[in-house]
């Protein structure tokens, strides 16, 4: 039973990271790496034991958790870095503009950052449904 | 039927629905809460790149999806809506495989040839491959989430 249960946690981890990871590289994949997340946890599992759709269910469900948490750590630090920049870079481009209007971009820019923090959940919440669905999809369509 | 079915397709639908409706909500507040339109967007940010030459705009400012992220939910959407028309709720049985795959193409070629840089797509041709993907889908993953949860239910159940 433990070592069932280790082999779902590493399945579960590694579907996870690579899902995450996948989400923050600059190409317009949208939901797809999450997608991915749940059907690699799947496919590691099923390599191992034999599995009900619970279980996939379950693992895709988690998968989609890490890479939901850690999409949204790597998004975050991008962003973090990348504002003031972005911020600087468009008022050099636009010296006319007075202080007000340089105020009004970086008052918008810091507003996005601080919404950006708080969707932590949402990140977490829409990663673990579409993990969910990647794990059960492949689950059953592989069968 | 078994009624847990009808009342877990409700919960599943009622989701999907504030889901969709937030796709309207982000551009419809820009205006007038802009730290609430802000936040809706970036939960979006999550799972679409929200690129605006590749949005769709509704009240003067782009929608929350891009245009095929927006097809492929609007297909979800009108397919959840039709799937207890056309198929029984406790019917769990998924089409043949090929189906989805024949659905998904032409969504992937025209996603992968514009990945690849060899062409360019349009917002028409994206809404139109993410419906059909995003319709056809959903007579395969919403038999296998009621079924899940379903499981799910019984099996905590028995546990408590």
């Amino acid at each position: 039973m433990g070592h069932k249960r280790d082999g779902m946690a590493k399945a579960v981890l590694i579907g996870g990271v690579v899902g995450g990871l996948l989400s923050s590289l600059p190409f317009p994949t949208c939901i797809l790496p999450y997608f991915l997340s749940g059907v690699i946890s799947a496919y590691l599992m099923s390599r191992e034991f034999s599995r009900s759709n619970v279980d996939y269910l379950i693992a895709g469900t988690l998968s989609g958790v890490i890479a939901g948490f850690l999409s949204w750590c790597l998004d975050t630090v991008i962003l973090l870095t990348a504002v003031p920049s972005l911020v600087k870079t468009y008022i050099d481009i636009n010296p006319s503009m007075g202080d007000h209007f340089m105020e009004l971009v970086y008052m918008e820019g810091v507003m996005a950052v601080n919404a950006y923090k708080m969707n932590i959940p949402f990140y977490v919440i829409l990663g673990a449904i579409s993990g969910a669905i990647g794990g059960i999809l492949y689950g059953k369509l592989r069968r | 039927m078994e009624k847990k079915i009808l009342y877990i397709y409700f919960f599943l639908f009622s989701l999907f629905l504030i889901f969709y409706t937030g796709i309207f909500l982000a551009p419809y507040l820009y205006d007038k809460n802009r730290f609430l339109s802000l936040l809706i967007y970036s939960v979006y940010s999550s799972i679409c790149h929200q690129l605006p030459e590749r949005s769709y705009y509704i009240f003067n400012h782009k929608m929350g999806v891009c245009a095929r992220c927006f097809g492929i939910y609007t297909g979800a959407l009108v397919g959840m809506i039709l799937y207890p028309l056309v198929r029984r709720l406790d019917n769990f049985k998924i089409p043949n495989r090929y189906y989805l795959i024949l659905a998904l193409i032409p969504m992937g070629i025209d996603g992968i040839t514009q990945l690849l840089g060899l062409r360019e797509s349009f917002n028409e041709l994206r809404f139109v491959t993410g419906f059909i993907g995003g319709f056809v889908s959903i007579f395969y993953i919403l038999p296998l989430l009621l079924k899940s949860l379903r499981e799910l239910i019984k099996y905590r159940s028995t546990l408590y």
